[in-house]
């Protein structure tokens, strides 16, 4: 353990003697000041709730999809012929908003609906009543799975979609649907798309309207902040112009994932890869390693320590720029979800595998030059597999490409032992998604996503490692130094 | 149970055969020297005894357990020849990190660490990088280095490599200490005139094979040398003495000394004698003795020891009569 300990502290100081890391970690309070100048001013409720004035439309058409069994089913099903609109929207003290919700019916295509527009698209009246099958659908428990043929797979196989079959109903069902359900309903969904908390939501419901049309008097308390509420961004402490009508969490997610974890990772990890190998190769050189093994330690186990303490250098690096990062935007934002903070250690495991290559390579090269190139030539193959197994996974449901059965089991084959480097981008996609979005959003990106086990992507991971070292080890006892 | 033993060990690097069967024993509290020219295989049998490299065939033990065990290497100080030290650490954090590797606890560290620092003359510097130490510098903290832990054996590979006269003293005075505390010391180095100093017995490899062996005195002791000197005007009766059977040759530098040579089991005796006999006056009369150096070289080159040389010291008076 104490020679454990003074190696991880030796590549720790190792790690930090380079200018680079400090030029790294100067980027990174760039990037964290620039993020921090981000200002969030939540939308005025009359666009967000109407859709008027800006892309991402009408926070309320969301509420067509249902997740059943009170929201318990994370696979959501769908009751497209209801149509909520808002009026008389009323902000008031700040941060509420208060504004009579319309329940009413339309056609299979839902439409942003002004008061106007309403009456063309609404048909003649449906023969159930679509609202009370609405809550009906979210009160029971979900359907089967939908299933797609997939191709490739033997000609009979199916794939289950993320996503349920609505349930059977009968008049009497629906007619059991009670006043306070529904207001539970869509209580639920406020909180599930506009991502307020449950006891920020009132709702009543408008006595002598007819059904199957329905008026309920919502109030909504802390919409700023809320995960699903558009908000308006603007850069450099207000200086710049604003994006408009963004959902807070979307605007989160997009930093968070495709920013720091996507480019941001990738950039991290092609500097770390070529400043962490020259690591072994030096403490490889002639008059070094003479110095380390006459002391009493086993080769292997100096080489496993010194694997991990070659680690240090990116577990630094994306601690800071992570943990500033995350630091910065809960600030800016108010929302402390500490989930986006796994990315530092999936980060560092990420690039273990990558490591235990460069590793490998110098071991038996002893060429930093080497386990330099080979090792993102490796980076390169295993982000092209897991784009193809992402590709591939899509083409088994769309069926877009024409594409012959050997293909899928090559691409699952060599993802099935390769490490899941693709896999575990995916994992913390899922995370920052579930961290930033409200939950109702969240759910509904996962519903084509066939999303790998985190045992799965970090078992197979570790095997390679181990593996890898052991290879490593083999060479390195053998050698007389 | 010897410290360091060897018996009949080999070490072959590809078609490169560095060591020949090479067999010495080392005892505890001595002072041993290997020498031998540059290739001759002396940092190999370090390497060894350390498990840096497997011996090919025979056998080594250092302390009584076999080459290469990990424990055994916590009671072993090592410095290396063409040492490189992380530039990264001061002198004071690589003794640090060194000493946790040797499981030296933290509190006894921050105690020995400056200590030895001071023992060696660096104390001074021992928070500056490593990369902006001198030579000798470097050097000396490889000693400090290999000391820290209080090991039994300390093992220098040319110990005193760059480091400046007073600082050799320095270091010579040091192993003489270590060995009176009862640490076995076993160095190599090429400074034979120190390693005649210090050294309690020496060995010497030429190309891999062990040709000399024993304690100092051993190998200087001379096969047999005289100068003789008569007084001026007498002439010194060669045939007379070459008769006897010695080897007889005027010193050419210096006019009426002659070198006499005994062959195995001869004695000056017989030709004192002799000359006594003939009435005549020895004045001069100086056993030669041989330095390491002269041994070293002569063993190296093969040739016969008492060849031409100038020799200054070493030269041993064991009588003068007029
Ligand atoms: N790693 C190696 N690979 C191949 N040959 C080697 C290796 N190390 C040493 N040798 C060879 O083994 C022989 C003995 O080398 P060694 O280093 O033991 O000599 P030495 O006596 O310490 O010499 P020096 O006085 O120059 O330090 C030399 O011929 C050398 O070339
Ligand atoms: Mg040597």
């Amino acid at each position: 353990m104490l020679q454990f300990i003074a190696i991880l502290k030796d590549s720790f100081r190792e790690a930090v003697d380079g200018f680079v890391i400090y030029l790294m970690l100067a980027l990174s309070a760039i990037v964290i000041i620039l993020l921090g100048s981000i200002s969030f001013t939540p939308g005025s409720p009359e666009e967000a709730l109407t859709g008027n004035g800006f892309g991402a439309g009408n926070v309320l058409n969301k509420f067509q999809i249902i997740f059943p069994d009170r929201g318990a089913s994370t696979a959501p099903t769908f009751v497209p012929n209801v149509q909520y609109s808002a009026s008389n929207i009323e902000q008031s003290a700040g941060n509420s908003v208060a504004f009579t919700l319309n329940v009413s019916w339309g056609n299979q295509f839902a439409r942003p609906v002004g008061d106007k527009e309403k009456d063309k698209d609404k048909g003649p009246p449906p023969t159930i009543d679509p609202f009370r099958y609405a809550v009906y659908t979210w009160l029971e428990p979900p359907g089967r799975k939908i299933e797609k043929p997939m191709r490739g797979r033997g000609k009979a196989k199916t794939t289950e979609l993320e996503l349920v079959e609505p349930p059977l109903a009968t008049p009497a069902n629906l007619k059991a649907v009670t006043e306070a359900e529904m207001i539970e309903f869509l209580t639920y969904q406020c909180v599930a798309f506009i991502g307020v908390s449950k006891s920020d939501v009132v709702i009543t419901r408008k006595p002598d309207v007819a059904e199957p049309e329905y008026k309920f008097d919502v109030r909504l308390k802390n919409i700023a902040g809320a995960r699903g509420w558009p908000h308006d961004i603007q850069v450099f402490f207000g200086a710049s112009g604003a994006i408009r009508g963004v959902p807070l969490g979307a605007a989160l997610y997009i930093i968070e994932d495709p920013i720091i974890n996507g480019l941001g990772a990738a950039v991290t990890l092609i500097l770390s890869v070529v400043i962490t190998a020259f690591f072994i190769p030096n403490m490889l050189r002639k008059g070094s390693i003479d110095l380390l093994i006459s002391k009493p330690i086993g080769r292997v186990q100096l080489l496993v320590y010194k694997y991990i303490g070659g680690l240090t250098f990116i577990f630094l690096l994306s601690s800071f720029t992570i943990g500033g990062v995350w630091v910065v935007m809960a600030l800016r934002s108010g929302l402390w979800d500490p989930r986006f903070l796994l990315v530092i250690p999936v980060l560092t495991f990420t690039f273990g595998i990558l490591y235990a290559v460069s590793t490998t390579v110098a071991v038996y090269t002893r060429s930093a030059i080497a386990a330099i190139l080979v090792t993102l030539v490796f980076m390169f193959l295993m982000y092209a597999i897991g784009q193809a197994k992402s590709f591939f996974d899509m083409n088994k449901v769309t069926n877009q490409v024409e594409l012959p059965d050997w293909s899928y089991t090559l691409v699952e084959g060599l993802n099935n032992v390769l490490p899941r480097y693709k896999d575990l981008d995916k994992l913390t996609t899922k995370l920052i998604v579930d961290s930033t979005m409200p939950t109702g959003d969240a759910r509904a990106q996962a519903i084509f996503t066939e999303f790998p086990s985190w045992g799965g992507a970090v078992g197979v991971s570790l095997a390679f490692i181990a593996a890898m070292l052991s290879l490593a080890s083999l060479r390195l006892v053998k050698r007389d130094c | 149970m010897s410290v360091i033993e060897t018996r009949e060990l080999w070490k072959t690097y590809g078609r490169i055969e560095a060591l020949k069967g090479v067999s010495l024993r080392v005892e505890k509290g001595q002072i041993y020297g290997l020498l031998g020219q540059n290739g001759a295989g002396k940092t190999t049998l370090i390497k060894i005894l350390l498990g840096i490299v497997r011996l090919t065939d025979g056998d080594a033990t250092l302390l009584g357990h076999p080459a290469g065990t990990v424990d055994v290497r916590k009671r072993v100080g090592y410095l290396p020849e063409d040492h490189q030290f992380p530039g990264y650490h001061t002198g004071y954090s690589l003794m640090d990190f060194y000493g946790s590797l040797y499981g030296v606890p933290a509190s006894v560290r921050k105690q020995k660490i400056p200590e030895t620092l001071e023992l060696v003359g660096i104390a001074g510097r021992m928070y500056s990088k490593i990369k902006t130490y001198s030579k000798g510098m470097k050097q000396r903290l490889g000693i400090a280095q290999s000391l820290m832990h209080d090991p039994e054996v300390i093992i220098l590979d040319e110990p005193t490599d760059g480091v400046d006269p007073m600082g050799r003293r320095e270091i010579r005075e040091l192993m003489s200490e270590l060995k009176g505390q009862g640490h076995t010391i076993f160095l190599n180095s090429h400074l034979l005139g120190e390693v005649e100093l210090i050294c309690d017995r020496v060995a010497i490899l030429q190309q891999g094979k062990l040709v000399r062996e024993g304690t100092i005195a051993e190998l200087t002791k001379t096969k047999g040398t005289f100068v003789i000197g008569l007084l001026s005007g007498q002439t010194f009766p060669s045939d007379a003495v070459i008769k006897l059977g010695y080897a007889v040759r005027p010193l050419p530098d210096q006019a009426g000394l002659f070198e006499i040579t005994l062959s195995d089991g001869q004695t000056i005796e017989p030709v004192m004698k002799l000359l006594s006999e003939r009435g005549l006056t020895v004045v001069h009369i100086v056993e030669k003795k041989q330095t390491l150096e002269d041994v070293f070289m002569t063993t190296v080159e093969g040739a016969e020891p008492g060849v031409d040389r100038k020799r200054r010291r070493g030269a041993r008076p064991v009588g003068g009569r007029d």
